[in-house]
Order: structure tokens, then C-alpha cells, then sequence
């Protein structure tokens, strides 16, 4: 089928005629802008095919223009090579007409004969609109992004062309399946959520109940346990109570504290009675204890004054001794005082002999220094004195190094200059027999030379030939002879100004010179030895030759002084001619002083002897003293006891001091007796008239606290009784039991029904693969054009369930712009399917791919452009780019005055 | 002297086992049995009904439950009805009877003796009752002893009324607990003594015997069974009582023990075992049956319909433990055609089931579906 035409008029914006121009086989776009009537274009085409004429419902009115003319519409198509036209007309001047080749049907006819070549036949739903799959191929605004919803028909339809194809077998009991499946869905929704399975509906109420069954049942334990608690307590604290409030128990207490006070009482005032008794016996025991020490301290004293009277008596005799000892050590002393003195004496005129001849020793060691110092001072002024002559013949010395150099250059320049004139000068060889040596002269001396120059003019004498002339070419030679005799000339003048003639003289003066000037630096260096470290310079040598005579000069005189004292000294010290040398002085120093000291240490010795002595008796005579004091005191305090109270008195007091301690130590006795007759003491009676009160104290306040323990417990427990608790914990069990019971029935339901969906989900998906694999295989090829690398899933609806690419990806979760190419790539499918099996199909796409980016676009229009090869292909587009991007027949939407009358 | 002996009302018991509806229609019974039994007595020209204990199920009943069988007794003013605490509702100091006393709760009518020694009941016929009074739920002394030694005038008419147990009946350590002594009638000279604890009737010897409760309230009972109340009749102090047992109870407890199912006939041969319990008055049976067996497909289906929809409705409570096994071979498979998605399905499923444990006992329960869903879509044939 190949429209070549449309035209229409009185459908919605169009209320005059319009035609579609440019139809053709292949890919046909149409582009216009938005509001231009591309929509009502597809739904007037979409209800010539589509909707009965003789249909009258609110749809068909919609299909009215807006200027209230009728929907008339007209299609011209080639089927196969066959020209056909199809006229429409909707409401009032309703009809239809088919012109095919040469054949016309009106009415039904045409419809039912449109129907048959388009396989819409018995697809006409109630609506009278048919529908089948061609409601998938003609594809509105705005649906292009959706997988097409397919009708009975739809599914239908393509079962048929499955059907015709490869011979794949429809999957039998497939729709009882999908009935079966549809049911355990239905089944399953309200009790598993369909996208996690957790419970719901009645099966998440009852686990719901379970649990709050259970909390209740739990809480329901806990009151009942305290409400056991409670009575418990309720019995224990009446028992108590009663126990307490016990009028007999009560009184029997009060009784024991009122016994315990009178015995406390009683014993109270023994301890008054006590208190009294050990008083008289303490006072008793004063009084006896007080005379019984005064007559002890009598008959002390009486001892003491004996005792005192005895040591009096020897200590004196003691002190006499003592005083005798005192006087003896005193003549030792002085003895020992006498020898000290003498032995100081000897030592001090040893000591002096001893440092006199020390003294001259130094005397004698001086005088030799001062020796030292005149050979120093005489060897200093002798290399004064050398040193000074050879200065004197160094600075008479002419020709020094420099002299001597300008003098050996000199000659060297003469030699020179000469050796030059003897160059330019001729040469004469002499070849002279042996026995012609000593007969031939050279200007006047033996020829030595068998070879010579001529300088001037030669004389050679021949004995006993004659003599022979030389005269040499002189203007030749005047230049070199000139310059030579100045050399010469200089030479000898340098000679005369170092006083020489030759030089070998200069040579001879300039060895002097050189022996000089060593001289002079040895003589030199001899002075600098002698002089000392500090003054190291010959400028010095004067002056300090002046310094050591003056030196020799001072210590000669007081030298001359020391050795006069020493003389005057050792006169009075030494016998005449005594000599006594150091170590001899010494030796007597030593034995001298050793004498001395041992003398000092005999006088200390006798000085401590005596200092002791003194010292003893000073201490005896203080104690004598002592001792005369305390026989005074003594005696002085027994005459005033006596005075006080004579001997016999105090006897007397102290026998009757004994009988009054006696009596009171009897009573003391009989009131312990008495005492120790009572049980317990006064402390423990008060201790126990304590306790008995607080205990009292403490029931009256423990039963108070009782009944207010007992009076809440009973408020507790009244409350709680009201509940009936035991009843409610019972049903609560049962409810428990009974959600237990429905929840293992809801569990056991759910599991049974999940497992047979997912079995007839698995089975259906199975059989449905295979059923469809006819569809598949026409559809992949497009699929991956636009996607490379995917495979394709249908599910039995037809529809695209899932993409896998590098995993599978549900239809749903896909992108807007994914989702609506796969839609648009689903519809060619079927449109090629259509075509392939029935060789029957068109296309039409408005506005499609809105949401696809250029480079899918791009592939999308390769698929599209290849598909139109096979069948009819019409693009409704707002975008005049798709035009330049898919090539194709360009559709132009033109007014015309009226409908063209219908003919092939 | 006549008297109505009952006991083990046990008022405000919960049946775990039951559902909400069973629940309260059994409670219920236990409330309007106390009505039953006023007017038994009454119809027999009774003037007193003694109680041996156990009047209520917990210690710490709700308040309602309290004042229910107060108020059925109240409504029987020419009737006293004398009440013992039992070792459910033990007179413990601040226990439910404490409360009703304290309350004033207790009608007239209604004598609760709560301490021990003989009271005159009825002055014409000189009869004394002799009450044993549990304070604790448990105790290790006989209370009845006191029986022995308590006076009455000469040619009283002795009527013991307790609580506990003779003759070791009961579970566990209940038996050593509330201990009465088997000849205590002989030893006290009752006339007759009057026992609660045990819920069937039983006769100790020919002056003691167990009331059972008025309405059964379990299915081991054991002894008569329960749902009676005795009317004793004392012709004189030495004379032997008349005792005669009258039904007093609405429900009709039943079990079935172990039932076996492999085929659709026994299937139908349960249902009608269950209806034959009480034909005149299915719905006041409680049955339990323990299940087990195989059955085919079509008879699960059959199971599930009959006996766990249909015949749960028509009694007061069906109590089934287990049930029976799907068996299934691949000949079953047939069922859903010999070929296609669905037959594949129950392949798999089958194949499962097979496999056992636990997902094998959910693939039969799939399967078993799967089969009830196909059979509702019309199965094979549509």
C-alpha cells in the first residue's frame, strides 16, 4: 500500500480543503512548523482507516472542524500496482466509498473491503473503531516515546503474522498461563509487596498484631508479677503489723523499760554513796601518806647529816694533801723554766754562727758571678775590637760584586768586539818544520801558532831567512778596531776607578773583598753572642759594654761592704781560726734546737702537773664548801621540824592517821560488796533504758510506715484485681496462638503462591522467548543499528521488556530519549513484520525522536531510510533539519479550492 | 434432705485452641449452665446447691467475669447456693473473695464459706455443712481432717464440701498438692461429702463422690465425662444418699484421635463421623481430629472444601492437628493438558514436591493452588 494522496476538509483547523502533495513510496517527510495541522493530518488519516463512517460517537464529533462543516476525507493509494481511491464522510452526509482499479464498493462494503486489505477485519471494538495493530503504526504526537499499547487485536494481529511465519508454535495453554499467572498475582498483591515481597495487607496486620500481642502479653506478666509482688508484701507487712501492734507484746515492753529505770535508780545511788566512801578513803590515805613521808624525811635527814659530817671530814684531809703536791709541782716547774732557757740561749748563737757562714758562702758565691761578669765584659769588648777592624778592611775593600760584575761584562764586551776584528781580520797559517820552531818570530816573539790573525801591520822574522811584512787592509778594520779599543778604553777605565791595572788584579781584589766581608760577619756574629738576648743588635754594643762596667762597678762595692761586716761579725762568733764548715753549722743547729725543745716540752710537762694539781685542788676546796653548805641546810631543817612538830608528836598523828585510813577502806570494801551484789552496772542500765526507748520509738514509726506501706499496696492491689489480669494474660495467650497460627497460614500462603508465580513466570518467559523469536529476529537488525552490541527481550505482551547491553536493563529504568527510540524501533518492527508476512504496511511517525541526540537520530534515519525501501514511510516533523538529514519525498500541505471528485 | 452437688465451674476459662467465635460461644455456656443448674434445681424442689470449688478459672478474674455467676445465682432467690474456694480461686488475703466480701458483692442467696467448721444450712432438716476451705492455691495438709473432730448436734445431718483430690488423679505435681483422705466421709460421719477438682463424675465410694463440671471444658475429661450436675437425696443422717446424675451441659466435646485420609471416601466418612456426634445439634460439637495421609489433587481440593470450609462451619470448633499430604505423579500432570506453560509449571512443581523438606511442602502447596486456580479457570477443557 502506497498513499500518493490525502486531501480533506472540515476536520478540526481545517475548514476549507487542503491536500498533501508529494506522496510517494519510500520515506516521506513532512515538515512544518508547530499549529500547521501535522496532527489532524494523522487523525484524519487514522479515521479513514480506522472509523466507521456510520459512527456517531463523541469522538467522531471531535473530529468536527471548528467552523462546523463535516469531516470529508479522501485517500488515494496503489495497492500493489493498483490504483485505488477511499472517500469518507462522517455525521450527516456520513459515507464511504472505494474505488479499486476498475471495481467501486459504497457504504459498509467499502469499509468492510478497506478492512479485509488491511487485516482489520472483526477487530471492530464497540466503539466501532478498528483498531488491530495499525493503531500501533499510526503514531500520534506525543506517543512516540511509549511503547505502543496493544489491544486483543493488536496481539492478535501479530500472533497471526507469527503464526504465518517460521512455523514457531504459539505457546499452547499460554493464555491460561497468563490467566493463572494474573490470578496468583492477584492472590499474592495482597499479601507480599511487589517489589520487595515484604508483608502486607492482612499478613503485615497480623504480624503487626502478633507483635503488639505479644508486647501486651508481655506487660500483662510483668503487672501480674507485681501485683504477686504486692500481695506478697501486703501479707508479709500485716503479719508484720499485727506482730507490732501486739497490746500485750506492747505492754510486756513498756513493763521491762519501767524495771530497767527503778534499777538504773537503784543502782544510782550507790554510786553516790561510792563517790562518798572513796573520798574518806582518799582523804585518809592524804593524811596518812602525808606524816608517814615527814617522819621518812626525818630520819633522811638525820642520815643525810652523817653522811654529809663524814664526807666534810675527808675531803679536807683530801685538800692538805693536795696543796702539798701543789707546792712541789711548782719547784719542778721552775727547774724545768731554768734548763729551757739555757737550752734557747745555745740555740740562738748556733743559729747565728750557722746564718753567718751561710752568709759568707753567698759572699763567696757572689764574688765569683762578679767574675763571670768581667770575662763577659772582656770577651764583649775584644769582639768589639775585632769586630771593628773588620769593618774597617771591608770598607776598604774596591771591588765589590757589583764592581767585579761591571768589570766581567766589560771584558767580556771586549773580547767580543775583538773576536769580531779578528774575524774580518786575514789570517796567516804558519806550517813550520820541527826544527824551524825556535828560528821563526812574530813581530818579535817565537811563533807558537801555525795559524794567526793579522791585525796589524806583522813583522815575521825568519832566522836565516830574513823577515817578512804583514800589513793587513786597514780601512777595512778601522770600524771594529774603533769599537774595540773603546771597549777597551771602558775596560781599563773601570779598572783605574777600583784601583787595578788588570783583570786579573780586579779578579784578586774581589777575593778580598769576599774573605773581608766574611770576617767581618764572623766577628759580627761573636759580638751578638756576647751580647745578652734582649739587646741583640751591634748598634747596642757600646751601650751595653757600658752597662756591665757600671754593673761590675756596683756589685765590686758591695761586695766590699758585705765581706767588711762578715769580718766584724765572725770575729765575735768564731774562736780565732776556727773554721766550721755549712754542714758541720748545721748538724750543731739541729742538736741545738733538739736540746731546746726537749727542754720547752719537760717545762710544759710540769706546767700541766702542776695546773692539774690546782685544778684538783680548787674542785676539793669547793666541794668542802659544798658540803659545809648541805650539813648547814640539813641541820637547819631538822631544828625547824622540830620546832613544828616534835618527833613524838608526829608519832603520835601518824598512829591515828593509820586507824582513820583502816575504817575507811573497811567501808569502801562493804560498799563493793554491796555493788557487785547488782547484775549490771549503771552505764549498761542506761544503755539498755536506751535502746528499750528508741526500739519503741523505732516500732511506732514502723508502724506507721506499715500502714502507709499497706494502705498503698492495698491501692495497688485493688486497682490490679480490677483488670483481672490472669483472665487477660490467658486470652491474651490465646490471641497469641491464634496470630501465630494465621501468620504461619499467611507465611505458608505467600510461599506457595511466590513459588508458583515465579514457576509460571519462568515457564511463560520460557515458551514466550521462543514464541517470539520470529519478532525478535526482525526487530534486532534496527535495534542494533541504533544500538550496537545490544540483544533484545520481549515479553509476552510483546512489548520490550529489557535491553542487554553490558547488562540487562529494564524498559522502565531506560532514558527518556532511550525509551522513546526503542518505542519508535518496536513500531518499525511490527510495521516491518506486518509487511513481511502480509505484505501490507505504512508508518507514520508525528513529532517523533524529540528527545534523541543527533548521533542516534543519525542512526535512527539509517534504519528508517532502509526500512522505507520495503514499505511506506511518512515523517511528521516540525524541524526543517530532519528534512536535509533524511532526504526522502517532501510532503507540502497546499489549500485547494474544493475536494478533488473521487477517481482513481 | 435434698441437694444439688456441683462443681469446677471455672468461669472466665480461656481455650486456646479456639477462635474468637468458639471463644465466646464456650464462655458463654460456662455463665448460662449456672442458669441450668437453678432451674434443675428448682425443678426438683431443691433449695440448696453446693459448690465444691473452682466457681472461677483465675485468681484475678475481670470484673465482669467476677459478677457473671453472681448475678445467674442471684436470680434464683429460693435457691442458697453454697460456695468453697477451690485451688483456681483459693480464699487468699486480697484474693477474689476477699474482694466480693469486702465489696459486699455476694448475694443473699449466695453463702461463701470461708473459714472451716460446721454450719447449720437448714434448720428442718438439721443439716450441717462442713466446709474444707483452701487459703492457697496449694497445700500439703488434708483441710478436711478437721471433719473428724468437729461437733454437730446429735443426729445431724454431716455434709462434707471440698476441694482436692483423693485419688491422684490430675497431671504432674497436682497430685501431691490438696490431699483428701479417700474414707473422710466414713472417719467424720458425713452423711456425704461433696468434692470438687475433678471435672468428669466420679464416684469415690458410696457417700463421696465428684460432681464433674456442668459443662464439659476439654476433650480428655476422663471419668463421666463432665456436663453433669448430681442431685443427692438424704433420707437421714445414717442413711445412704441417693445420688443421681442429671446433664446439665450444651456442648459436646469430642475427640476423634488419629484419622487417616487417602481417598475422597475418607473424606466423606469424616464429615459424617463429625455430624454423627451430635446429629439433632451439629453446632454444640467440638471435635479434633488429628490428620494425616495423601491424598490426590482433587481430593486436597475436595479436603479443603469439605472438611476445612464447609464442615468447620456447621460445629462449634473442629480442631484439626496436621494434615493430609498432597500425592501427586506425573499421571496427575495430565490434569492440566499434555502439554503447554501450565503442564510445565506443575512439572516443575512436581518435581519439587519430589525433592521433600521444606520446599518440597511448599511446591506441593503451589501445586495444589496451581491446581484449585486451573480447575476455577475451568481447567483443561476451556
Amino acid at each position: 500500500m502506497i498513499l500518493t494522496e490525502i486531501q480533506l476538509n472540515g476536520v478540526r483547523r481545517f475548514t476549507s480543503p487542503i491536500k498533501l502533495e508529494g506522496l510517494g513510496p519510500g520515506l516521506n517527510i513532512l515538515a512544518l512548523p508547530n499549529e500547521s495541522g501535522k496532527s489532524t493530518l494523522l487523525l484524519a488519516l487514522r479515521a479513514a482507516l480506522m472509523w466507521r463512517h456510520s459512527s456517531g460517537g463523541e469522538q467522531i464529533k471531535s473530529l468536527a472542524s471548528y467552523g462546523g462543516s463535516e469531516p470529508h476525507i479522501i485517500l488515494r493509494f496503489m495497492w500493489g500496482s493498483v490504483p485505488c481511491a477511499f472517500e469518507k464522510r462522517f455525521l450527516k452526509k456520513k459515507g464511504a466509498r472505494l474505488l479499486m482499479g476498475g471495481e467501486q464498493y459504497q457504504g459498509d462494503e467499502a469499509e468492510e473491503k478497506i478492512r479485509n486489505l488491511l487485516g482489520l477485519n472483526d477487530l471492530i471494538n464497540k466503539n466501532s473503531v478498528a483498531t488491530g495493530l495499525w493503531s500501533a503504526l499510526l503514531v500520534p504526537q506525543g506517543e512516540s516515546q511509549y511503547l505502543p499499547e496493544l489491544t486483543d487485536a493488536g496481539y492478535t494481529s501479530i500472533r497471526s503474522c507469527l503464526d504465518q511465519g517460521s512455523g514457531s508454535v504459539a505457546p499452547a495453554g499460554g493464555g491460561k498461563a497468563a490467566l493463572l499467572l494474573s490470578r496468583v498475582r492477584e492472590k499474592l498483591s495482597p499479601l507480599l509487596t511487589e517489589k520487595k515481597g515484604e508483608p502486607t495487607g492482612g499478613y503485615k496486620q497480623a504480624l503487626q498484631k502478633e507483635a503488639e500481642l505479644t508486647e501486651r502479653f508481655e506487660q500483662l506478666k510483668a503487672n501480674r508479677l507485681r501485683l504477686a509482688d504486692d500481695l506478697t508484701a501486703l501479707e508479709r507487712d500485716r503479719r508484720v503489723l499485727r506482730d507490732l501492734e501486739n497490746p500485750e507484746r506492747r505492754a510486756e515492753a513498756k513493763s521491762q523499760l519501767e524495771q530497767v529505770r527503778q534499777e538504773r535508780d537503784r543502782v544510782s545511788q550507790f554510786a553516790l554513796k561510792e563517790k562518798e566512801v572513796l573520798a574518806g578513803v582518799r582523804l585518809a590515805e592524804g593524811v596518812y601518806e602525808s606524816l608517814k613521808a615527814e617522819r621518812l624525811r626525818r630520819c633522811e635527814n638525820r642520815d643525810r647529816q652523817k653522811e654529809l659530817s663524814e664526807q666534810m671530814q675527808s675531803a679536807q684531809q683530801q685538800l692538805a694533801q693536795l696543796r702539798d703536791h701543789a707546792r712541789h709541782a711548782q719547784d719542778k716547774l721552775t727547774e724545768a723554766g731554768n734548763k729551757r732557757k739555757k737550752a734557747h740561749e745555745q740555740y740562738e748563737r748556733s743559729d747565728r754562727r750557722n746564718k753567718s757562714i751561710t752568709r759568707q758562702r753567698l759572699l763567696e758565691q757572689d764574688q765569683e758571678a762578679l767574675k763571670s761578669d768581667r770575662t763577659v765584659l772582656h770577651r764583649l769588648e775584644q769582639a768589639s775590637a775585632v769586630w771593628r777592624q773588620a769593618q774597617a778592611a771591608f770598607k776598604a775593600c774596591r771591588v765589590d760584586q757589583k764592581a767585579v760584575d761591571a768589570l766581567r761584562k766589560a771584558e767580556r764586551n771586549c773580547d767580543k768586539l775583538q773576536l769580531q776584528m779578528e774575524a774580518q781580520a786575514p789570517s796567516v797559517s804558519l806550517h813550520l818544520l820541527p826544527e824551524a820552531a825556535d828560528r821563526v818570530t812574530v813581530n818579535g816573539s817565537l811563533c807558537s801558532e801555525s795559524t794567526f790573525k793579522v791585525l796589524e801591520q806583522t813583522r815575521i822574522e825568519i832566522e836565516g831567512v830574513g823577515a817578512l811584512s804583514i800589513t793587513p787592509a786597514l780601512q777595512e778594520q778601522q770600524g771594529a778596531q774603533a769599537c774595540w779599543h773603546d771597549a777597551k778604553k771602558q775596560l781599563e777605565q773601570a779598572l783605574q776607578k777600583v784601583g787595578c791595572s788588570t783583570m786579573a788584579e780586579a779578579e784578586q781584589a774581589f777575593d778580598i773583598y769576599r774573605q773581608t766581608k766574611a770576617e767581618q760577619d764572623a766577628a759580627q756574629r761573636a759580638v751578638l753572642s756576647c751580647l745578652p738576648e734582649n739587646r741583640q743588635s751591634t748598634d747596642q754594643v757600646s751601650a751595653v759594654i757600658a752597662s756591665y762596667q757600671e754593673q761590675i762597678a756596683d756589685k765590686e762595692a758591695t761586695l766590699r761592704q758585705r765581706s767588711a761586716e762578715l769580718t766584724t761579725e765572725q770575729a765575735t762568733l768564731f774562736a780565732e781560726g776556727e773554721i766550721l764548715q755549712v754542714a758541720e753549722s748545721d748538724l750543731e743547729v739541729e742538736q741545738a734546737l733538739s736540746v731546746f725543745r726537749e727542754a720547752q716540752r719537760e717545762e710544759e710537762d710540769k706546767v700541766a702537773v702542776l695546773k692539774s694539781i690546782q685544778s684538783d685542788e680548787t674542785q676539793k676546796a669547793a666541794d668542802v664548801s659544798e658540803l659545809g653548805r648541805a650539813l648547814e641546810r640539813a641541820r637547819h631543817e631538822e631544828e625547824t621540824a622540830q620546832k613544828h612538830k616534835t618527833d613524838a608528836a608526829l608519832e603520835a598523828e601518824s598512829a591515828q592517821a593509820e586507824l582513820s585510813l583502816k575504817d575507811a577502806q573497811s567501808k569502801k570494801e562493804t560498799l563493793a560488796q554491796e555493788m557487785a551484789a547488782e547484775a549490771r552496772s549503771l552505764s549498761d542500765l542506761e544503755g539498755d533504758i536506751r535502746r528499750r526507748e528508741e526500739a519503741l520509738s523505732a516500732q511506732d514509726g514502723r508502724i506507721r510506715g506499715l500502714h502507709g506501706d499497706v494502705r498503698a499496696c492495698e491501692e495497688r492491689v485493688r486497682q490490679a484485681e480490677g483488670e483481672g489480669l490472669d483472665e487477660q494474660i490467658a486470652e491474651t495467650e490465646r490471641l497469641i496462638k491464634q496470630a501465630e497460627h494465621e501468620c504461619r497460614g499467611y507465611a505458608r500462603e505467600s510461599a506457595a503462591l511466590t513459588l508458583l508465580k515465579q514457576t509460571l513466570e519462568a515457564v511463560e518467559q520460557e515458551q514466550t522467548e521462543r514464541y517470539l523469536a520470529p519478532l525478535v529476529k526482525v526487530m534486532q537488525p534496527a535495534f542494533s543499528t541504533v544500538f550496537p552490541d545490544m540483544t533484545l527481550s520481549l515479553d509476552a505482551s510483546f512489548g520490550v521488556q529489557a535491553i542487554t547491553r553490558r547488562q540487562t536493563e529494564q524498559f522502565s529504568d531506560l532514558s527518556m530519549g532511550t525509551r522513546e527510540q526503542i518505542a519508535v524501533l518496536a513500531r518499525l518492527g511490527f510495521a516491518q513484520l506486518l509487511h513481511q508476512q502480509q505484505g501490507k504496511s505504512l508508518l507514520v511517525l508525528d513529532d517523533a525522536l524529540s528527545f534523541s541526540d543527533k548521533q542516534r537520530r543519525e542512526r535512527l534515519f539509517e534504519v528508517l531510510t532502509d526500512a522505507a525501501r520495503h514499505f511506506q514511510i511518512l515523517i511528521l516533523t516540525c524541524r526543517d533539519d530532519i528534512l536535509s538529514e533524511l532526504g526522502g519525498h517532501t510532503l507540502h500541505l497546499r489549500p485547494c479550492e474544493e475536494m478533488a471528485e473521487l477517481r482513481v | 434432705m435434698k441437694f444439688l452437688h456441683t462443681s469446677d465451674w471455672q468461669v472466665g476459662r480461656t481455650f486456646g485452641f479456639a477462635g474468637d467465635v468458639a471463644q465466646g460461644a464456650l464462655q458463654a455456656q460456662r455463665v448460662e449452665v449456672i442458669h441450668r443448674l437453678g432451674l434443675l434445681a428448682r425443678s426438683h424442689g431443691v433449695h440448696h446447691v453446693l459448690v465444691a470449688g473452682d466457681i472461677y478459672e483465675h485468681e484475678t478474674p475481670a470484673r465482669l467475669t467476677l459478677h457473671q455467676p453472681l448475678e445467674r445465682m442471684r436470680e434464683f432467690s429460693d435457691i442458697r447456693w453454697h460456695l468453697i474456694p477451690g485451688n483456681h480461686d483459693a480464699h487468699t488475703p486480697d484474693g477474689l473473695w476477699s474482694r466480693l466480701l469486702r465489696n459486699g458483692s455476694l448475694p443473699e442467696n449466695v453463702i461463701f464459706h470461708g473459714k472451716p467448721g460446721a454450719v447449720l444450712i437448714d434448720e428442718a432438716e438439721n443439716a450441717w455443712l462442713l466446709p474444707a476451705v483452701l487459703q492457697r492455691r496449694h497445700v500439703l495438709t488434708d483441710l478436711s481432717a478437721y471433719m473428724d473432730q468437729e461437733t454437730t448436734p446429735p443426729d445431724a445431718l454431716r455434709i462434707g464440701l471440698a476441694h482436692g483430690s483423693v485419688t491422684g488423679f490430675g497431671s504432674g505435681g497436682e497430685e501431691e498438692h490438696n490431699q483428701l483422705a479417700p474414707d473422710r466421709a466414713e472417719k467424720a460421719g458425713l452423711s456425704y461429702l461433696a468434692l470438687g477438682d475433678w471435672h468428669g463424675f466420679n464416684e469415690i465410694n458410696a457417700r463421696t463422690f465428684y460432681s464433674g463440671t456442668p459443662e464439659t471444658d476439654r476433650f480428655d475429661i476422663g471419668g463421666g465425662g463432665g456436663g453433669e450436675a448430681l442431685l443427692v437425696t438424704i433420707a437421714g443422717s445414717r442413711a445412704t444418699p441417693q445420688v443421681e446424675r442429671c446433664r446439665t451441659g450444651h456442648h459436646v466435646w469430642k475427640k476423634l484421635g488419629e484419622v487417616t485420609l487417602t481417598s475422597h471416601e475418607d473424606i466423606y466418612a469424616l464429615e459424617a463421623r463429625v455430624r454423627s456426634i451430635a446429629p439433632e445439634h451439629t453446632g454444640s460439637v467440638l471435635a479434633w481430629a488429628e490428620v494425616s495421609g495423601l491424598l490426590s489433587m482433587e481430593d486436597m481440593a475436595l479436603y479443603d472444601n469439605l472438611i476445612v470450609h464447609s464442615l468447620a462451619g456447621a460445629v462449634t470448633c473442629l480442631r484439626l492437628s496436621g494434615e493430609p499430604q498432597l500425592a501427586a505423579d506425573l499421571d496427575d500432570l495430565d490434569y492440566f493438558g499434555e502439554a503447554g506453560a501450565v503442564r510445565n509449571a506443575a512439572g516443575v512443581l512436581l518435581s519439587k514436591v519430589s525433592g521433600g523438606g521444606e520446599e518440597g511442602a511448599v511446591a506441593a502447596d503451589a501445586l495444589q493452588r496451581l491446581f484449585l486456580f486451573y480447575k476455577d479457570l475451568g481447567g483443561a477443557g476451556t
